[in-house]
């Protein structure tokens, strides 16, 4: 409107008042150990269980046992039924989550704090003395691969799994995605579900604990879920990573889509890597928000899409990096061409000065902003738990963003980034996209349809 | 000098519900502000509501309001396209983002609270002096299209949404269309459009500015005034279309069957109107929800499951929307098991509503105990973080015109009876007040996909979309 009167100048702002991470108590039991922060005043709770039982461990043929593992123990214990324990747990406002991730399982419930001893008790109870009945595996097995052939017919799902064909060799755990596939979940039986509960999740572990714990017995909650020692863990087998060469243009069909999801993917270091900060802020630049190159360019200069985004995923023994946008069939070759773009485009010129100041700034002050909640906490204290961080990691952050030098993140797109030994996977309607792909001149363009619902 | 009204002494700290102090004051402009201080972390949500949605949109230009919500990140005055998220961003700020809705459009980040006075600016600045240009246009609505096919026309089932409320609403009516809006409209979309609705709409007295963190209260009406208050009022803001109902039932059971092979089993989704979320009934018609629906504890659960075997497990089989005016829409849905067929799986499905509309299954204590603990733990889930807590505000000053209302949702809880949701269930869950979305595969039998011709028919001429559309994604 004409006529308003608004102030011209940008404020400033001033230092932000410093955050601290909640102080981290850890309490070793003969089970295990109790990892646990004071909110004070949240009136919510979480408490989880941190288990060494993440897809690596799943035996070759069994992939996606410790997800149906974890469905099954809420559907019943040796003292409920599935129908009592869910009334039990859910009269208490309490909810349920489950994760698993390449390296662990967790499993936890969030209740109001003053119900969270109760929800504690249950969740031992679930996790130690499940049933375990032919009659529910059916069920959750059944279940679990009708979502299965579900997924598969969701955008993306298809792409995912040549991906992880293109970087891993058949033999490795990697190669397939952490649910498994419909033929090895279908051929799962109950004893391999008994099989994998008694040796990773009946005993043992780390209890995390977030909330208000004023008035809460840390120590008693830990003695009721830990109980015994777990046996000792032993080193999984190595990753087997696909030596990528060139890059690699895969094209996998989904006839009539009006979208096709482009993935740009290669191999990474493991989450202990010296130059860890240096990525998360190479990253960040690139595509981890919204005014990050790949959005910027492939959303807001081009209109090709909703959004697109890039990032490295960490784990103990290796990582992998990733960028991914679905965008308008007719477009897909240019899309592919203009993310490869952004990726040389910062591999071989780094970073700006601008750039790297917002990005200190983001990853510092949005620290607080993200920790606000039980399960957000709960969750920073799975990281420090999994990866044997420091105890004071998240509050470390500010330092090692202050102190991060351009250098260092030119040195990490160097040295991290590889477009040209990259796979390309594209999953849209193969008629349409495959002329334009070939024509596009990225690196030799296949059709992978090896998967199968 | 805007006035503040601020609670008195300690008033509100025992409140259960929302235990911080809430302050309010008015512009001269007619900008509403609400603040509400919590020191506990350096950080302040700052969120905007304006009161228009997709029920303001005339025929024919079905998800303007969402696109004009994209265009208010394209740049003003004084900040260039895509600063808005870069200066919030590079201060430190995450959490930026916007929703349209059918009832209202809110926008919101949350900062260090030292940053709070850029964002303060940042709004003031897109409120008073949007830079609307063709080029920012076309770019957006290709995003916006995009979007669509994104969550609606690419996945499977994504269009369930948009069938289900042509037929639950009349012509006409507010909540007929959905609030993406279809690709033909979008695609006409003109300039003009969107400067005559930032003309009417985005208005000063058309808002309501709220600020819960490590903030003072007479220090944000400051900044407010200094930030806002040189915004002019546009004059009075135009009623919006009638969402009153002859009658709260659709008056029949509405089938649609959509025969499609591209999806990977058949499912059915179920839609009916219910008292609106103002409607002293609102907080039975979510109880109910939760008793039905929600969990593994819930009553379609405990028979579709455990007891029959019939469908897929879902977390929820019911759940329900909280429009405003003249209606709102409970939700229901399953895919059947492999092997079994849908209409035996809907006839239990409708027998378990049905017992408990007719009250010869009526609501156990321990289901209403249930259903009452996870709906307080969702809230407490909801003021447990600045964003939520202020949006919450913001709502509530918004839909209600009194952000203390905010202080009642869990005496309200508390107050639902099983009467009370046996009550709604009689109102809403009957068989003449039903819209049933039926996906059928080539896998199902030739005498469904003889019906679904007339009924596919009734869904071409349908508009478009659908609620509380995340309409910007900041991060991965």
């Amino acid at each position: 409107m004409s006529g308003n009167t608004l102030v011209a100048d940008r404020p400033a702002g001033g230092a932000p008042r410093p955050y601290e991470f909640p102080a981290v108590d850890r309490a070793k039991l003969p089970g295990g150990e109790v990892v646990s922060a004071h909110l004070p005043g949240q009136r919510m709770a979480y408490a989880g269980v941190l288990l060494e039982a993440g897809v690596v461990r799943e035996p070759a043929g069994k992939e996606g046992v410790g997800k149906i593992t974890m469905d099954l123990l809420r559907e019943g214990t040796e003292l409920k039924s599935g129908d009592e324990f869910a009334m039990a747990l859910e009269s208490l406002g309490a909810s349920w989550s489950g994760s698993v991730d390449a390296d662990v399982l967790r499993v936890g419930v969030q209740a109001p704090v003053d119900r969270i001893a109760a929800a504690v008790a249950l969740l031992a109870e679930a996790l130690r003395r499940p049933r375990l009945a032919e009659n529910d595996f059916d069920r959750v097995r059944g279940d679990r691969v009708a979502k299965l052939t579900t997924a598969w017919a969701m955008p993306g799902t298809r792409a995912n799994e040549a991906l992880s064909r293109g970087l891993y060799l058949p033999r490795s755990r990697y190669s397939k995605q952490d649910t498994g596939t419909v033929a090895s979940v279908s051929a799962l039986t109950l004893q391999d579900v008994r099989d994998f509960h008694a040796a990773r999740l009946a005993f043992g572990g780390t209890l995390l604990l977030t909330g208000d714990l004023s008035g809460v017995d840390v120590t008693g909650l830990g003695e009721v879920l830990l109980g015994q020692a777990g046996p000792e863990i032993t080193a999984p087998d190595p990753t087997g990573a696909r030596d990528l060469v060139d890059r690699e243009i895969v094209v996998v069909d989904r006839p009539g889509a009006v979208q096709s999801v482009v993935a740009i993917a290669h191999h990474a270091p493991g989450r202990d890597t010296p130059d860890y900060t240096a990525i998360e802020a190479m990253a960040t630049i690139l595509g981890g928000t919204f005014n990050s190159r790949l959005n910027h360019q492939l959303r807001e200069v081009k209109g090709y899409t909703y959004g697109a985004r890039g990032g490295f995923d960490l784990n103990r023994d290796g990582g992998v990096f990733s960028a991914t946008a679905s965008v308008h069939t007719e477009v897909t070759a240019a899309a592919a061409v203009d993310a490869l773009a952004e990726i040389d485009r910062i591999k071989a010129g780094g970073v700006t000065d601008d750039e790297l100041a917002s990005t200190k700034a983001y990853r510092t002050g949005s620290l607080p902003i993200a920790l606000q909640t039980p399960g957000s906490v709960g969750g920073a204290l799975a990281q420090i738990v999994e990866f044997g961080l420091p105890e004071d990691y998240f509050t470390r952050k500010y330092t090692e963003y202050t102190r991060l030098t351009k250098d260092e993140v030119n040195t990490a797109a160097a040295k991290r980034l590889f477009p040209e030994q990259a796979v390309v996977v594209i999953e849209g309607d193969a008629e349409k996209i495959l002329p334009g792909l070939t024509e596009a001149g990225i690196g030799t363009v296949r059709v992978d349809d090896e998967g199968q619902a | 000098m805007t006035e503040v009204k601020s609670e008195p002494g300690t008033s509100g700290a025992e409140n259960a519900s929302f235990p911080w102090k809430i302050h309010e004051a008015v512009l001269d402009n007619g900008l509403r502000v609400v603040v509400s201080p919590d020191p506990t972390t350096p950080i302040a949500a700052v969120n905007l509501w304006y009161d228009v949605g997709s029920r303001h949109e005339p025929a024919g230009k079905h998800g303007f309001a969402h696109l004009f919500e994209h265009l208010m990140f394209e740049g003003s005055a004084h900040v260039d396209k895509g600063e808005h998220f870069e200066w919030v961003t590079a201060a430190g700020g995450a959490a930026i983002n916007a929703t349209t809705s059918p009832d209202r459009t809110n926008y919101f980040q949350v900062m260090p609270s030292a940053q709070l006075e850029l964002a303060l600016w940042l709004e003031a600045d897109r409120m008073g002096s949007l830079a609307l240009t063709q080029e920012t246009l076309d770019n957006q609505r290709e995003v916006v299209k995009n979007e669509r096919r994104q969550r609606y026309d690419n996945p499977p089932y994504g269009r369930w949404v948009e069938y289900a409320l042509a037929l639950a609403f009349p012509e006409g009516h507010p909540y007929h269309h959905t609030t993406i809006g279809s690709m033909e409209e979008l695609q006409e979309a003109a300039l003009e459009d969107f400067q005559d609705f930032n003309a009417v709409y985005y208005s000063p007295n058309n808002a309501v500015l709220t600020v819960a963190g490590d903030v003072d209260p007479e220090a944000v009406v400051k900044l407010a005034e200094k930030y806002f208050g040189g915004i002019q009022r546009h004059g009075d803001i135009p009623p919006a279309p009638d969402g009153t109902l002859p009658s709260l039932r659709i008056g029949q059971t509405k089938r649609h069957i959509e025969p499609d092979d591209s999806v990977p089993r058949p499912m059915t989704f179920f839609m009916f109107r219910s008292p609106d979320s103002r409607d002293e009934d609102f907080t039975a018609v979510e109880v109910l929800a939760a008793v039905l629906g929600r969990g593994r504890g819930a009553r379609l659960y405990r028979k579709l499951i455990t007891e029959k075997n019939l469908a897929q497990r879902e977390e929820a089989y019911t759940s329900v929307w909280n429009l405003a005016y003249g209606a709102s829409v409970f939700f229901g849905m399953f895919s059947p098991r492999d092997g079994i067929e849908a209409a035996e799986v809907e006839r239990e499905f409708t027998a378990v509503l049905d017992g408990l509309a007719d009250g010869s299954a009526p609501v156990s204590a321990a289901e209403l105990g249930r259903a009452k603990a996870l709906l307080t733990s969702d809230w407490l889930r909801a003021v447990g973080e600045l964003g939520g807590r202020a949006d919450l505000l913001g709502q509530y000053a918004t839909l209600d015109g009194d952000p203390k209302l905010v202080r009642e949702y869990l005496g309200r809880l508390e107050a639902v009876t099983a009467e009370d949701v046996q009550r709604v269930a009689a109102l809403i869950l009957a068989d003449d007040n039903r819209v049933i979305i039926e996906y059928t595969t080539n896998a199902t039998s030739d005498a469904d996909a003889d019906a679904a011709d007339d009924s596919a028919e009734t869904a071409e001429t349908a508009e478009t979309a659908e609620t509380a559309e995340t309409a910007e994604e900041t991060q991965a």
